[in-house]
C-alpha cells in the first residue's frame, strides 16, 4: 500500500527546486502565528501580556481556524488534480502499482510536508511566548486536525475539478458560520472535534465531548477520507482531451 | 489466445458516442489504428491500457481484463499523445522513476539502455522542460519500452518527431514487431504507418470500417473503382481500345503512360493480354495506383 517512488514524486512536485516561490508563500503562512506573537509583544510590552492566555487565543483563533486548514488545502488540493489535469497521471496508473498505493503514497507526501509546517508554525509561536506548558497539547490537536483536513481536502480534489474554492466554502461557510450556529452542524465539522481534543488536554471541564469520542472521529475521518478517496481513484476515468 | 481481444466494445459521453460497438482480435506484429482526428483512436487506445472503461462490451489483454488489474502493465507499455512530462526532471531522473514504479530492480541501466534506444544518452542530464518537442516524444516513448513489454500501446509516436527521428522510430517500431512483440501504433500519417505496421484498423466516427493486411483489403474492394498506370508503346491506340471494349470506366493519358479507372479487376486483368496481342501494342509497365494506404483510407472513409 506503499509505493516510495510516488511518495518521492510526490514531495519533489510539492517542494522541488521548480516550488521556491510557493514554499516561500506556506512559509509566510506558517510563520504568521509568530510575527503576530512578536507584535503583540512588543506592541503592548511584555509585561502587560498574558503569556498563556495570548497563547491560546493565536492557537484557536489563528493555527486552528486558518493556518493549519489553508495549508493542508493548499497542498492536498494540488497533489493529484494538477496530475490529471495535466495528464502526467498516465505514468503512474499504467504502471503495475494499485490506485489504492498511488493515493496513500501521495497523501503521506503531502502529509510530510503540512506536519512540517504545522509543527514550526505551533512551536515557533510557542517559543515567542515561552509557552512550553501547552505545546504539547497543541501539537497533538493541531496535527490531528491537520491529517484530518488533509485526508477530507485530498477526497475533495478527486471529486471536484475547482477544490480551492470548495475548500474555503467549506472552511468560511460551514465550519465558520453554520457550525458555529448549528449544534447539529457542529458534529460535521474537523474544528469542532480538533478543538474538543485540545481543550480536554487542556484540562477544561465543560467540553461537549470527551477526548476519546472526539479522537476517535478524527481518526475515523482521516479513515474514510482515504478510503474513499482510494475507491474514487480505482473507479477514476483519464479521458484528458478529446481527440 | 489473442494478445488483444475486442468483444462489442461501445464507448459514449453522454450523447456522444466516441467508440461504437468494435470487435476484433489481434496477434503479435504491428499493428496500424488509422482513421482521421476525431475518429475514436485515442479512445480505443485508452481502453485498451485501461484509462477509460468500456460503457459496454468487453476488452481482454493476453486473456485478462485490465480493469483493476494492475500487475497486467508489467506486460504492457503505453506511449500515451499528450505532450505531458515531469518537467522538472531529467530525461534520465524520469526513466528511473519509471523504472521504479515498474518494479526493475537494475533502474539506471534500464533507463540508460532506454535512452539509448531513443538516441538521447547525450541529453540525459538536461531538464525535460528544456527538451524539443521531439524529445518530449521520444521520452515518452523511452518510458514504455523500459521493462520490455509484450504489447506496446502507442498513441501517435511519431507526432512533432523531425523526418529522421521518424525514420528512426519506425526502424524501432519494425524491430520490436520482429522480436515478436504486438504493437499498435496510431496514427494519421498514413504513408508512415505504411512503413512499418503489417496490418491496419481503420475507425470512422468510431466505428470499424476495415481490418486486416491492407493489399488484401484493397483487393476486397473490388466493384469500386481504382486508378493503375500502364506504360505502353501507345497510348492513344490502347486507351480507345480499352474504352470500346468497355473493359475500363475511364482513361487518361499522362506522362507516364495510360491512367486507367476501372470498377472490375477481374474482367480487366483478363481482357488486358488479348487486347495487347490483338492491337499489337506493347505493355511494359502496369502499376496499380490506389494500393497506397492513403487510397484505402479514402476509399473506405467516404
Amino acid at each position: 500500500m506503499f509505493s516510495l517512488g510516488i511518495f518521492k514524486l510526490g514531495l519533489r512536485q510539492l517542494a522541488g527546486e521548480h516550488r521556491l516561490f510557493f514554499l516561500f508563500f506556506m512559509l509566510v503562512l506558517a510563520s504568521l502565528p509568530m510575527l503576530i506573537a512578536f507584535i503583540m509583544l512588543y506592541a503592548h510590552e511584555s509585561r502587560s501580556v498574558d503569556f498563556l492566555e495570548a497563547s491560546r487565543g493565536l492557537f484557536d483563533g489563528l493555527i486552528l481556524l486558518f493556518v493549519i486548514p489553508v495549508i493542508a488545502l493548499i497542498f492536498s488540493s494540488a497533489i493529484l488534480r494538477e496530475e490529471i489535469q495535466t495528464q502526467t497521471i498516465n505514468y503512474l496508473v499504467l504502471k503495475p502499482i494499485s490506485r489504492a498505493t498511488i493515493a496513500l503514497s501521495k497523501w503521506l507526501a503531502t502529509m510530510v510536508l503540512v506536519v512540517l509546517l504545522v509543527v514550526y508554525s505551533i512551536v515557533t509561536m510557542a517559543l515567542v511566548f515561552n509557552d512550553s506548558a501547552s505545546v504539547g497539547t497543541y501539537l497533538i490537536s493541531g496535527l490531528l486536525a491537520a491529517l484530518a483536513y488533509g485526508a477530507f481536502y485530498f477526497l475533495l480534489s478527486l471529486l471536484m475539478d475547482r477544490v480551492l474554492i470548495s475548500g474555503f466554502i467549506y472552511l468560511i461557510a460551514w465550519e465558520g458560520l453554520v457550525a458555529s450556529i448549528s449544534q447539529q452542524a457542529k458534529y460535521l465539522s474537523i474544528r469542532y472535534y480538533a478543538g474538543n481534543v485540545e481543550q480536554a488536554l487542556l484540562g477544561n471541564l465543560k467540553i461537549d465531548l470527551p477526548i476519546n469520542t472526539s479522537a476517535v472521529m478524527l481518526i475515523a475521518i482521516i479513515v474514510m477520507c482515504l478510503l474513499l478517496a482510494s475507491w474514487k481513484l480505482s473507479k477514476m476515468e483519464f479521458p484528458g482531451s478529446s481527440e | 489466445m489473442s494478445v488483444i481481444s475486442v468483444k462489442g466494445v461501445s464507448k459514449w459521453y453522454g450523447q456522444v458516442v466516441a467508440v461504437s460497438d468494435i470487435s476484433f482480435e489481434l496477434e503479435p506484429g504491428v499493428i496500424g489504428l488509422l482513421g482521421p482526428n476525431g475518429a475514436g483512436k485515442t479512445t480505443l487506445l485508452k481502453m485498451l491500457g485501461g484509462l477509460l472503461w468500456p460503457s459496454k462490451g468487453e476488452i481482454q489483454l493476453f486473456g485478462q481484463s485490465i480493469q483493476n488489474n494492475a500487475a497486467l502493465y508489467k506486460k504492457i507499455g503505453f506511449c500515451p499523445e499528450p505532450d505531458a512530462l515531469y518537467d522538472f526532471m531529467t530525461g534520465q531522473e524520469f526513466l528511473e522513476l519509471n523504472a521504479e514504479l515498474l518494479h526493475l530492480t537494475d533502474r539506471k541501466s534500464a533507463a540508460l539502455k532506454a535512452l539509448e534506444f531513443v538516441d538521447l544518452t547525450k541529453q540525459k542530464d538536461k531538464k525535460i522542460s528544456a527538451y524539443s518537442r521531439g524529445m518530449r516524444q521520444r521520452t515518452k516513448l523511452a518510458q514504455s519500452l523500459l521493462h520490455d513489454p509484450q504489447l506496446l500501446l502507442l498513441d501517435e509516436p511519431l507526432k512533432g518527431a523531425d523526418p529522421t527521428q521518424r525514420r528512426a522510430i519506425i526502424e524501432l517500431v519494425k524491430k520490436l514487431s520482429e522480436a515478436g512483440k504486438t504493437v499498435l501504433v496510431s496514427s494519421h500519417v498514413l504513408y508512415e504507418v505504411e512503413r512499418m505496421a503489417d496490418s491496419i484498423i481503420l475507425i470512422n466516427r468510431g466505428r470499424l470500417v476495415a481490418l486486416g493486411d491492407f493489399h488484401a483489403i484493397r483487393e476486397s474492394m473490388d466493384g469500386k473503382p481504382h486508378k493503375v498506370l500502364l506504360n505502353v508503346s501507345d497510348p492513344p491506340k490502347f486507351g480507345a481500345l480499352l474504352t470500346e471494349r468497355a473493359v475500363v470506366s475511364g482513361v487518361n493519358v499522362s506522362p507516364d503512360g495510360l491512367v486507367v479507372e476501372i470498377s472490375d479487376s477481374d474482367k480487366f486483368y483478363g481482357h488486358l493480354p488479348k487486347l495487347a496481342v490483338e492491337s499489337g501494342v506493347l505493355v511494359r509497365k502496369i502499376v496499380n495506383l490506389d494500393d497506397d494506404l492513403e487510397s484505402i483510407f479514402k476509399y473506405l472513409v467516404k
